[in-house]
């Protein structure tokens, strides 16, 4: 790593699994979401996580803000472990480190107001006297592009991309350093995207933060990332510089992956060679033993169905692969 | 002209809601034909989806057609020339014949149309037994043909299996086998692979492509993923506020474009493409939201977001003007020399209403 | 018509803005516009609250006690003294009567008070706490609901004496099991929502969660339990004391004065009707407002 010395967020080793309850009196089984990811963040970096749904992508941002409790690894925030710390200790931490949702109808609470949903951070955290909070309010609805009266408005008044302004307003309530933002866009109008993919990259600028950035299209975390990493069946696969992951994929999978995404261009489009996948991805409760993706890899062999594969440098990156 | 499977002219749809009267559809003309693949673009309420399955009697119970024709085969199926109640019934009739067999359908969400509680091999004999007189044998053959075609491996296991048993990509699937199911004539394909992951869509669409070249199956397909239709579709129309902004065919919209909204929408996406900006530039966007169709204006609903809007915009609807063969755009900015004679009739009809 | 050049001058910027249209509505003002636009509501809300107003300030207008016996005028029809006549003791129906509906509305909204407390605090927080909590909780309540309710109510008269206040103990003994059960279906399903997700990530405790996020969310519902648990309550009432266990002369509820015209209904029907009346038409327009309520409070509901 050239990049920063000390990272704002070091994941290590990270799981996270769920039981399934099969019914009464049956076994349970584990549903492996998250097994075993490292990654680093640095100050006023984005790292761009990408995957196909299910493959846990959404599960690791939410373990590392702690809204699910880790099974295994180190979650260690500016030099602080904070794996393990209780919700009372671990207050400090949820003003530094935020959360942008997916779905922007479901993630405001319909009863509260513009005007409340963005002071409730700073009541809970007791931020700034009461008075103040309503000047606050009004400042970061400016920040993110709304109208100062609609601070007494309720969130089923707005539009999809006017909502997700709200909680991205409601996440700044708080100066964080590091915010994970959770398939921000992708319920979004085509048209809207790129305002709020553009008032993100706005807000990190002026004030240095990280994001951790989920989505599903290749082409949109590309574009404001400076890595990513791509992840299959709660693995990360590829990671590295964003430009060198999607113009040369090493990883079998992230190969298929960036082959597959649709072109803008009819012309680039009609000359696009996919690279298929064979089968169906498996399901995460029957994980193989060995790579995750070798029953539809084309390079599988032996090794790759016996040994899971961990990050191995390859040419400025990492990518787990036996055979890259 | 025989070539044209579906021919909708001036179409408007309205839906009765307690806020009033939503115009969604306010005066859409497509047509398609055999093995053609026509792709409807918009966002959410520019009426893509409304255009095109009212015309299959597929609409809420406040929705209803206020005019227009809808030609399918020649044959007329637009309510608005009926009168008596039997008219009507023998309407609905006819398009109950025609929904799920010469027109199929696939949806965004395939378990909406898959009951759970019934295994796939009943369902897709059911749906072609209901349509063509076969056998149970003959159906379940076909079934079982039907299942290869659209790439589901081991299809005479999987016909005895629930669909919980199936992957979002393997039922969306299995929706496109009951929809070929009765050799349509029209593929109607609403946000097919909205649900789905890149590398799946990727299989859905070539499925569709292989049904339009190698059957001759018109599809009309609608998406708000620009992506989706660069690689597929033959001609497209981008709609907006209920209208359609501009269509033309695919490489007219992708190099030629004319209004400003495809302009707009290709630019945001496009530069997508381009290098991670990490700390560089912004992507070019559209300021504003979607149009609120309770409160839509007289002008161009476009207007309000548009960089290059006049002062007429906001007032008086721009007509289509054409730009070689069956490329056209709806913009001020094509037609402003004819200004006056437009505005003089809207004035007129608006006047006429007011009366 | 003449289109000048002026017209193809750009327009500006926010000239035709990106503007919510609607003046600001409050939640409730929205739901009060809905449930207006139901008239049978609506005429139930005017009823209740007459009948209210008449339970609370008619007896003190009413020249005649409620237990006042007069034994020169017993069993007396309808008059302009006697509006709804007197009973065989001579006591003025009337009087009687708002008197008993006081008492059965006092009994009808106090104990669904306590119901409600008891039952939105119970399930919310077996709803939000899950698992084996939750298990444990649930399984007290079923233990509570499958005792039958008239059995708790017998053996409270036998121990605290036939009165209001033990009447009202029995209603709620397990009255409140209904509304935990509503609330915490509720919360189970609300806790899943991604705004309660939220409220966790900016660091609020599991109690203001639970109470400012959650429970704000179940008022729908738990309005509609509300409307139809208090006309269950004055039933129950009138159905204790029209079989004898209830309140106790000389007080009166509207159940007791069924009760007493029982024994001279072949002779003196009218006197069994006004208070029979008067229950009806508490339970009716509270059912009407319930249902009002449960179109109101869903703003989801399109009318069509």
């Amino acid at each position: 790593m050239t990049r920063v010395s000390e990272p704002l967020l070091r994941v290590e080793n990270l799981s996270k699994s769920f039981p399934v309850d099969n019914g009464w009196l049956r076994k349970k089984s584990v549903l492996q979401a998250v097994s075993g990811v490292s990654l680093t963040i640095g100050r006023g970096e984005t790292f761009g996580l990408v995957g196909e749904s299910g493959c846990g992508k959404s599960t690791l941002g939410r373990t590392i803000l702690k809204v699910y409790e880790p099974d295994g690894g180190r979650i260690v925030f500016d030099g602080t472990d904070i794996t393990g710390l209780k919700p009372q200790a671990m207050r400090p931490y949820r003003a530094k480190m935020q959360m942008v949702f997916q779905d922007p109808y479901a993630s405001l609470n319909p009863r509260f107001t513009v005007g409340e949903l963005i002071t409730e951070p700073m009541r809970v955290h007791h931020l700034c006297p009461p008075g103040e909070q309503n000047e606050r309010a009004l400042a970061l609805l400016d920040t993110v592009g709304l109208k100062r009266d609609h601070l007494n408005r309720y969130p089923h008044e707005f539009s999809g991309g006017q909502r997700q302004r709200i909680g991205i307003a409601r996440a700044l309530a708080l100066n964080p350093e590091f915010i994970v933002c959770d398939e921000p866009i992708s319920a979004l109008d085509v048209s809207i995207q790129a305002q709020i993919v553009n008032l993100l990259m706005r807000i990190q600028r002026e004030g240095n933060l990280s994001y951790l950035f989920i989505a599903h299209d290749l082409n949109m975390v590309r574009f404001l990332s400076h890595r990513i990493g791509v992840m299959y069946m709660g693995s990360i696969m590829e990671t590295g510089e964003a430009d060198a992951v999607c113009d040369q994929p090493m990883h079998p999978y992230t190969q298929a992956l960036i082959s597959a995404v649709p072109q803008m261009d009819p012309e680039t489009a009609r000359k696009q060679r996919r690279i298929p996948l064979k089968g169906e991805a498996p399901s995460p409760m029957h994980l193989p033993a060995g790579c995750p993706f070798a029953p539809r890899c084309p390079r599988a062999d032996g090794i790759c169905r016996e040994e899971k594969p961990c990050l191995k440098p390859v040419s400025g990156r990492l990518v787990a692969c036996h055979h890259p | 002209m025989s070539e044209r499977l579906l021919e909708v002219r001036d179409l408007r749809v309205s839906f009765a809601t307690r806020q009033g009267t939503v115009r969604a559809v306010r005066g859409v003309s497509f047509h398609v034909g055999a093995g053609e693949i026509l792709g409807f673009v918009g966002e959410s309420g520019s009426g893509k989806s409304v255009s095109v399955l009212s015309c299959m009697g597929l609409l809420a119970r406040n929705g209803r057609i206020d005019g227009g024709s809808i030609l399918f085969e020649g044959k007329e199926l637009s309510p608005v020339f009926l009168t008596t109640r039997e008219q009507q019934q023998q309407r609905e009739n006819e398009l109950r014949r025609l929904r799920g067999g010469r027109i199929g359908m696939i949806f965004q969400d395939p378990m909406t149309y898959i009951n759970p509680v019934l295994t796939i091999g009943t369902q897709l004999t059911e749906g072609m037994r209901a349509h063509k007189p076969l056998s149970r044998k003959e159906a379940r053959a076909r079934a079982v043909e039907l299942m290869r075609l659209v790439e589901i491996p081991d299809p005479e296991r999987r016909m005895r299996q629930y669909p919980y048993e199936f992957s979002g990509g393997m039922r969306q699937r299995i929706l496109i086998a009951a929809a070929l199911s009765c050799d349509p004539k029209l593929l109607i394909a609403d946000e097919p692979t909205t649900a789905l992951d890149v590398t799946v869509q990727a299989q859905i669409l070539d499925l569709i492509r292989r049904r339009a070249r190698e059957a001759g199956t018109a599809v009309i397909l609608i998406t708000h993923d620009l992506g989706v239709v660069a690689s597929l579709c033959d001609r497209i129309a981008i709609l907006y506020g209920g209208k359609i902004a501009e269509t033309g065919t695919t490489d007219d919209i992708f190099y030629r474009a004319k209004h400003p909204y495809t302009r707009g929408l290709l630019l945001s996406v496009a530069a997508r493409r381009a290098d991670s900006a990490g700390a560089g530039g912004y992507l070019p966007s559209i300021s504003g939201s979607p149009p609120d169709l309770l409160r839509i204006n007289s002008g161009c609903p476009f207007a309000a977001r548009c960089d290059s809007a006049m002062k007429i915009c906001r007032d008086y609807m721009p007509v289509r003007r054409t730009f070689g063969k069956g490329h056209s755009a709806s913009c001020w900015l094509y037609c402003r020399d004819s200004a006056a004679e437009i505005a003089a009739v809207q004035d007129r009809k608006r006047g006429d209403a007011r009366v | 018509m003449l289109i000048s050049e002026e017209y193809f001058e750009p327009l500006e910027r926010g000239a035709l803005a990106d503007e919510i249209p609607s003046p600001a509505r409050s939640f409730a003002r929205d739901a009060w516009a809905r449930f207006s636009r139901n008239r049978l509501a609506l005429a139930g809300l005017v009823l209740l609250v007459l009948v209210i107003l008449f339970a609370v300030f008619g007896p003190l207008l009413s020249p005649y006690p409620y237990d006042g016996m007069d034994s020169f005028s017993r069993n007396l029809p309808s008059s302009p003294q006697h509006w709804f006549g007197t009973d065989q003791m001579g006591r003025d129906i009337f009087t009687r009567v708002l008197y008993g509906a006081r008492i059965s509305l006092l009994i009808g909204f106090a104990s669904t008070a306590i119901n409600l407390a008891i039952g939105v605090v119970y399930g919310g927080i077996s709803g939000y706490a899950g698992g084996r909590a939750d298990m444990i909780m649930m399984r007290v309540v079923d233990v509570i609901y499958a005792v039958p309710a008239m059995i708790y109510m017998i053996l409270l008269m036998l121990i605290f004496g036939s009165n209001i206040y033990s009447v009202m103990l029995g209603i709620c003994v397990n009255g409140w099991v209904s509304m935990a059960r509503i609330v915490r279906s509720q919360i189970l399903t609300l806790k899943e929502q991604e705004f309660a997700t939220a409220a966790w990530v900016i660091g609020a405790s599991r109690s203001r969660i639970l109470f400012r996020h959650l429970l704000l969310n179940c008022l729908g519902p738990v309005t509609v339990t509300v409307t139809l648990m208090i006309p269950q309550a004055i039933f129950t009432e009138a159905f204790l004391s029209f079989i004898g266990i209830g309140i106790s002369a000389p007080q009166a509820s509207l159940g007791t004065l069924a009760q007493d015209a029982k024994m001279q209904l072949t002779f003196f029907p009218m006197q069994m009707v006004w208070p029979v009346l008067v229950i009806c038409l508490v339970i009716f327009s509270l059912n009407f407002i319930s249902e009002g309520l449960e179109d109101a409070l869903n703003p989801k509901g399109n009318g069509q």
